[in-house]
């Protein structure tokens, strides 16, 4: 989460970063000089009510170069990828991508996002392990110890009304989807 | 005569202030031409154009008895005139300048100064040889016809009529509608002084629908126009009004029979309904009825004709038909103003899925029926006001600004409140824009009276029962808005009246990315068409207000009486002639000529200087070399050709350059400031036909190592683009193919065409390059074959 | 018709009576369904932001199974999976590079894929206009004065891919299929509006939020009950409405439908083949007092 004064000063401003987000995003990333701040993405958002910088206020962050202020903000996560903002852009900004692309690059830097990374970690496991992904287990494996407890109920009815399973689904090809995992990771490796 | 006097040339170079200088070494270039042949005298200034510049061309005229003059300096559509004007004034024919361009199409294209100061040289010596076969001309006049036509019948065409025939001309008011008027009929009142529209507007309508030299045309539009300026051909198409508009009294007995009473009226943004036979609004110049074929239970089914019984005057008549008028006029005004968007396809608006979304337009009409929400009639509380639905949105409908809107809204949310003081009008924007006289003030006058303003662009209308929902975010808070309104008010983008493209391309008037017609000069020249004689006032031009749509009309008026005024216009002396003596009157390039200015009479071709245009067209095609063109002859472009090929650069490419478009395309290239090598030199050339394979045989001979055509896209004298730019390209390839029997590769020669709106196309001239860079050898075998072929 | 046909993982768990009710209408519509076999999770749009390649390799793999067992189009139920393939597709074609380590992906896993399988929508098969004609003619208890807010939910249509099927902004498919089952659409604003998707695992107070406001607007625009055709929107509106009734201290009690459940119902067929009581919120009462149920 981000603590900040209000102030913008220049030591918090990365000359790079907007450059770097362009460069990720290809095509796409011509468009983000364009934003105007007209402020359609946030009024489409369906998130922005929970978020500490509304989808358009990152914008501005982007263009000034606030590296910081991004890549912690609560906005990232909480983008629900559901593309509103980007099909109604006036200038063609395609602001989930922009949102995809942060993320990834606050998943890549050790400094951000430590919390996030327990979310898509998991997730990403349970389908190496599994070839499958078992949304209601994930949930419940997500929950804090301390809801647990008191979640025990609702977990109880979903096993009754056959949501839940006491072992994960595994898919019979799950011996070749780890080999898909294996090169593909294998080859960014090797890149890098 | 002159031309038979021992050349004694002057050349006149000039700095520009830096604009030339800074790149190219004008000193450099000075020297090299006072050593070409025939030239007496080389000179710099640092403004030529000045009064000093000018003096030091007159002056080196009279002492030097110079007899061709040389100027090198800006493009000549800037000062073409000023420096004839100084060998008028010393009593030279002013055809015996040439004037060559190193600004545009060199200092400000160019960045290496050596290479920069090369070509400059390589300019120069290609006019300089020209000068040497310059011949003195005179111009010729015509008669005009002191008439003008106006196209559109809004504010703009009411008031440039108006100015026009209170000034003598006789003027036709011609517009689709059943009635003239335009958008301003349907207005309320109109910011920032709250006149009423209708109360200002219908005055005038009356005064020029009584104007003894007006002619009002309604239900038409023009279909075709030829002839000249000062002499142009307008035919119109006139839909049947299937009334007599002299008998017609306006009582409405028709209209209160007819049976078809749901047709939607478009006076009425389509919020009301009217009958088949009716009266497009009551102010309606003319007043007269008309019937609306489309809706006519009689052209539709075969059976009715109620109205014609119930006319006691015989006014109606079922059998009025569609017909074409020609009328010859001087000049054309294009005034032909605005549609407003259809904001359906913008879907998160929800238009149309609720009957309390409507578009300002409509809302102007809601305030004139007594402001009631269309759907129950209840006096609407929270009002929404939504910006730049449609504009300012490149990706998702128009780019532009449409300039008003900001402005119209506020005045709607402003009369709302006046109507209904309990009202809330919200006015939700992307940024206020009330730059004009007193709009702030008006902005200011807005919030006093309780007007809430939300910065943010709206994200979503959407209809929640007999209420309709808004989303967006008050961007100076950062804060979601939520909130339900009772009317919602779409400030629309405001387009290009349909067919506006059409009606401009039939008087040579381009269209811009916008749609909008494009004036000659965006700042100096800014109510004028690209033809003489063509203008164009209002919103036809682009979205603005009625006061400037106002001044644009009278300025148009102004402009058409300028031309007009002197009865005469001077008709260029660059024709083309027939030699007689080598002419056998085979009639081969009659085919040709695009104007049927040729006809074969007593075995020989001859020529109609009046409906001759000079392309030049004819020049190469004829088999006996029997044809020249008037101050482009053969030996003036050899000339040209010749001077433009020697010299270091390497590899040299010749730009033969249509003379409208294309020049003027080069020039906005420069303007522009935007690069490309200084490899390639421009040869102006009346249109690109006027160079044949010969031309190129003897570019290729003078050193040159490439030629490029560069043609305008849309400028084919009476052809479709797509039969011009086939004729163009079936040119060129003709003569690639011919260059291959010589062994020349055919990536030597290159053609492109260009509009003045995608003057950037010009960009070409990189690929240009490097493909004759890349092209095979022209080998020494080559070279002599086409040395061999030019001397037999 | 015959399609591949690709369960996606909620298929055995969320979304089990959504598969199981796909499975027996589109055989009563005669539309022909082939499981592709062996088929994994297509990665969803949370592996595209840990690794794009990685996601279009986990969805090419499904796609070449579509290929190997001879088919063209497969049909899918849900609406990530579907968002999901159809992105791989896009991906595949315009990203050389990615393709190149796809290919060499699978075959470590002796498949390939050429890139050309069309990916749709079990809604976008089933309210074609020839499909509706047909229910049309087979609907035998029309949904009489059942009033359905129709939810499309987001990753169906969105982003507008060249074949999408529907608006993104309008869709009208799903209202289409009420009106010729017999029942009523209702129109209310959040038809497209997003309901949180994963979001309810990360930050359930924000995913509450978000399904609360879907219900409440429902409710409030006069529906009886939303039908859907994602198993993800189903799990947030169905499982974790009684969440959102105990957290916000409101009664909704608005049963939720997958879309091929209510075909069911039209068709006559028996709420428990059709899974309906699976669900958190018993739709029962509600089809009772409908008289669509006795
Ligand atoms: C909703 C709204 C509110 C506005 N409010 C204000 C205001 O309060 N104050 C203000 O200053 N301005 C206002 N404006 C702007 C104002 O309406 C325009 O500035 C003005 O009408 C422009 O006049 P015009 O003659 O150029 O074009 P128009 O009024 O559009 O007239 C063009 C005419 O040309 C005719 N025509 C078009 N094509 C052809 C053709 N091919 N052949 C023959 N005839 C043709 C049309 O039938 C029409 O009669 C408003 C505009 C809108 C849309
Ligand atoms: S909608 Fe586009 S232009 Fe407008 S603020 Fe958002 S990103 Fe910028
Ligand atoms: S894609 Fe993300 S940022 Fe854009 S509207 Fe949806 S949730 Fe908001
Ligand atoms: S003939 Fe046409 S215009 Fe006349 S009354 Fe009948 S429907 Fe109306």
């Amino acid at each position: 989460m981000n603590t900040w004064s209000r102030k913008i000063t220049p030591d918090m401003m990365d000359p790079n970063f907007e450059t770097t987000l362009r460069k990720k995003l290809g095509e796409k990333g011509e468009k983000i000089p364009l934003c105007f701040q007209c402020g359609v993405c946030s009024g489409s958002c369906p998130v922005a009510f929970a978020m500490d910088f509304t989808p358009r206020q990152i914008m501005e962050l982007i263009k000034l170069g606030v590296k910081d202020l991004v890549l912690n903000s609560s906005t990232i996560w909480l983008c629900a990828a559901c593309y509103s903002c980007s099909v109604r852009c006036p200038q063609g900004v395609d602001l989930k991508q922009v949102m995809d692309t942060l993320k990834e690059m606050a998943l890549e830097d050790p400094k951000y996002s430590v919390a996030e990374k327990a979310f898509y970690e998991k997730f990403i496991e349970v389908v190496r392990k599994n070839g499958r992904m078992d949304e209601v287990a994930l949930y419940v494996k997500l929950m804090p110890k301390s809801t647990i407890m008191r979640n025990l109920g609702f977990g109880l009815k979903l096993y009754q009304k056959g949501k839940i399973h006491l072992s994960p689904t595994k898919s019979n090809s799950a011996d070749q989807v780890a080999k898909i995992f294996e090169k593909v990771l294998a080859k960014e490796v090797q890149q890098q | 005569m002159v031309s038979s006097e021992e050349p004694r040339i002057g050349v006149f170079i000039c700095h520009c202030g830096g604009n030339i200088s800074d790149v190219v070494d004008v000193e450099k270039v000075r020297e090299a031409a006072s050593k070409m042949p025939g030239v007496v005298v080389a000179e710099t200034n640092r403004y030529m154009c000045s009064k000093t510049g000018l003096d030091l061309i007159k002056d080196s005229i009279k002492k030097y008895g110079l007899n061709r003059v040389v100027e090198a300096s800006c493009t000549p559509r800037m000062h073409l005139n000023t420096f004839r004007r100084a060998l008028v004034d010393t009593g030279l024919n002013p055809y015996l300048l040439d004037m060559v361009n190193i600004r545009e199409h060199c200092s400000w294209v160019h960045t290496d100064k050596d290479t920069a100061t090369e070509k400059a040289i390589a300019i120069v010596r290609g006019s300089v040889m020209r000068a040497h076969h310059l011949e003195p001309l005179q111009p010729e006049y015509r008669p005009v016809e002191r008439s003008v036509m106006v196209v559109g019948g809004g504010v703009s065409g009411i008031f440039a009529s108006l100015e026009l025939a209170n000034k003598g001309y006789q003027v036709y008011l011609v517009d689709r509608k059943p009635s003239i008027g335009g958008r301003m009929m349907q207005l309320s009142k109109t910011f920032p002084t709250l006149d009423c529209s209708t109360c200002i507007l219908a005055p005038r309508m009356v005064e020029v629908g009584q104007h003894p030299n007006v002619k009002i045309i309604t239900l038409a539009e023009p279909v075709k126009v030829s002839g000249s300026p000062g002499n142009y051909d307008v035919t119109l198409r006139i839909k049947p009004r299937y009334v007599d508009v002299s008998n017609c009294a306006s009582c409405g007995d028709c209209a209160k029979k007819c049976p078809m009473k749901r047709v939607p009226n478009e006076h009425e943004a389509g919020l009301a309904y009217r009958t088949a036979i009716y009266l497009p609004f009551p102010q309606a110049i003319p007043q007269a009825y008309v019937i609306d074929p489309e809706h006519c239970l009689y052209f539709q089914k075969g059976t009715c004709k109620v109205c014609a019984k119930a006319c006691t005057r015989g006014a109606i008549n079922f059998d009025d038909k569609e017909r074409l008028e020609t009328i010859r006029v001087g000049a054309i005004v294009l005034a032909t103003g605005i549609d407003v968007m259809d904001p359906s396809p913008l879907k998160e608006y929800s238009y149309g899925q609720h009957p309390d979304i409507v578009t300002n337009l409509q809302f102007e009409r809601l305030l004139l029926q007594g402001m009631l929400r269309p759907s129950d009639k209840n006096v609407p509380k929270k009002v929404a006001f939504i910006l730049c639905v449609g504009s300012r949105s490149p990706e998702r409908a128009q780019a532009y600004c449409s300039k008003v809107c900001c402005m119209i809204a506020l005045k709607q949310a402003f009369l709302l409140k006046e109507f209904h003081a309990e009202s809330e009008p919200w006015v939700f924007y992307t940024d206020m824009r009330a730059a004009g006289k007193w709009y702030e003030e008006f902005y200011t006058r807005c919030r006093e009276h309780g007007v809430k303003f939300v910065r943010g662009r709206v994200a979503e209308v959407k209809p929640n029962g007999s209420s309709i929902t808004l989303r967006a975010e008050d961007t100076l808070l950062g804060a979601q808005i939520e909130e339900n309104f009772d009317l919602v008010v779409l400030s629309t983008a405001l387009l290009p009246s349909i067919g506006t493209k059409e009606v401009g391309q039939l008087v040579g008037m381009d269209t811009g990315p916008d749609g909008f017609l494009l004036e000659k000069h965006y700042k100096l020249e800014p109510v004028d068409g690209a033809w003489t004689g063509v203008y164009a006032a209002g919103c036809a031009l682009g979205p603005k207000d009625v006061r400037e749509s106002v001044v644009e009309a009278m300025s148009a008026a102004s402009r058409a009486s300028t031309f007009l005024g002197g009865g005469k216009i001077e008709v260029s002396p660059e024709k083309a002639f027939v030699i007689e003596d080598l002419c056998d009157g085979c009639g081969v390039c009659l085919q040709y000529c695009p104007k049927n200015a040729l006809s074969i009479s007593n075995g020989k071709a001859t020529i109609n200087p009046v409906s001759c245009i000079g392309c030049g067209i004819c020049v190469p095609v004829c088999p006996k070399q029997a044809i020249d063109l008037k101050h482009n002859t053969e030996k003036q472009l050899l000339a040209s050709i010749y001077g433009v090929s020697q010299g270091n650069l390497k590899p040299l490419i010749v730009a033969f350059t249509e003379k409208v478009v294309g020049y003027r395309a080069a020039d906005m290239y420069g303007l522009d400031r935007r690069k490309y090598p200084p490899n390639i030199v421009i040869i102006e050339v009346p249109t690109t036909r006027r160079v044949g394979l010969k031309h190129v045989l003897h570019a290729f001979n003078a050193g040159a190592d490439g030629v490029v055509f560069v043609e305008a896209e849309d400028n084919w004298y009476g052809l479709s683009k797509e039969d011009g730019l086939k004729q163009f390209r079936g040119h060129v390839s003709q003569i690639q193919r011919e260059l291959r029997k010589f062994g020349v590769d055919a990536a030597r020669v290159m053609a492109v065409a260009v509009t003045l709106p995608q003057y950037y196309k010009l960009e070409i001239f990189d690929t240009v390059v490097n493909r004759v860079k890349g092209a095979k050898p022209l080998t020494d075998d080559a070279k002599a074959k086409i040395k061999g072929v030019l001397s037999s | 018709m015959k399609y591949a046909y690709y369960p996606g993982c909620s298929a055995d768990t969320s979304g089990k009576e959504y598969d199981k009710s796909f499975r027996l209408v589109a055989e009563a519509l005669g539309v022909k369904l082939v499981d592709v076999p062996e088929w994994n999770c297509c990665g969803s749009h949370v592996t595209y932001v840990f690794n794009p390649t990685l996601a279009a390799a986990l969805s090419a793999r499904n796609l070449g199974l579509v290929e190997k067992i001879g088919e063209e189009i497969v049909v899918t139920t849900c609406s990530g999976c579907y968002q999901t393939l159809k992105r791989s597709n896009q991906l595949l074609k315009h990203d050389g590079e990615a393709q190149n380590r796809v290919k060499n992906a699978l075959e470590a896993v002796n498949l390939s894929y050429s890139g050309n399988v069309k990916v749709r929508h079990a809604l976008e098969v089933l309210t074609t206009d020839e499909s509706l004609a047909t229910l049309s003619q087979k609907v035998s208890k029309p949904l009489k004065g059942l009033k359905v807010a129709p939810y499309y939910g987001c990753a169906l249509v969105r982003p507008k891919f060249e074949d999408s099927f529907d608006d993104p902004e309008n869709p009208q498919s799903l209202d289409r299929l009420i009106k010729v089952l017999g029942a009523e659409p209702v129109p209310y604003s959040d038809k497209v509006r997003c309901c949180g998707g994963v979001l309810i695992m990360k930050r359930e107070d924000v995913g509450l939020e978000m399904i609360r406001r879907l219900l409440v607007d429902a409710k409030q625009a006069g529906a009886d009950c939303i039908v859907t055709p994602c198993a993800l929107c189903h799990l947030n509106l169905d499982i974790m409405q009684p969440k959102v009734e105990q957290s916000f201290k409101l009664k909704i009690n608005m049963p939720i439908f997958f879309f091929t459940q209510l075909i069911g119902l039209a068709l006559s067929l028996k709420p428990s083949q059709l899974g309906l009581d699976n669900h958190m919120v018993p739709p029962v009462t509600l089809l009772q007092s409908k008289g669509i149920l006795i």
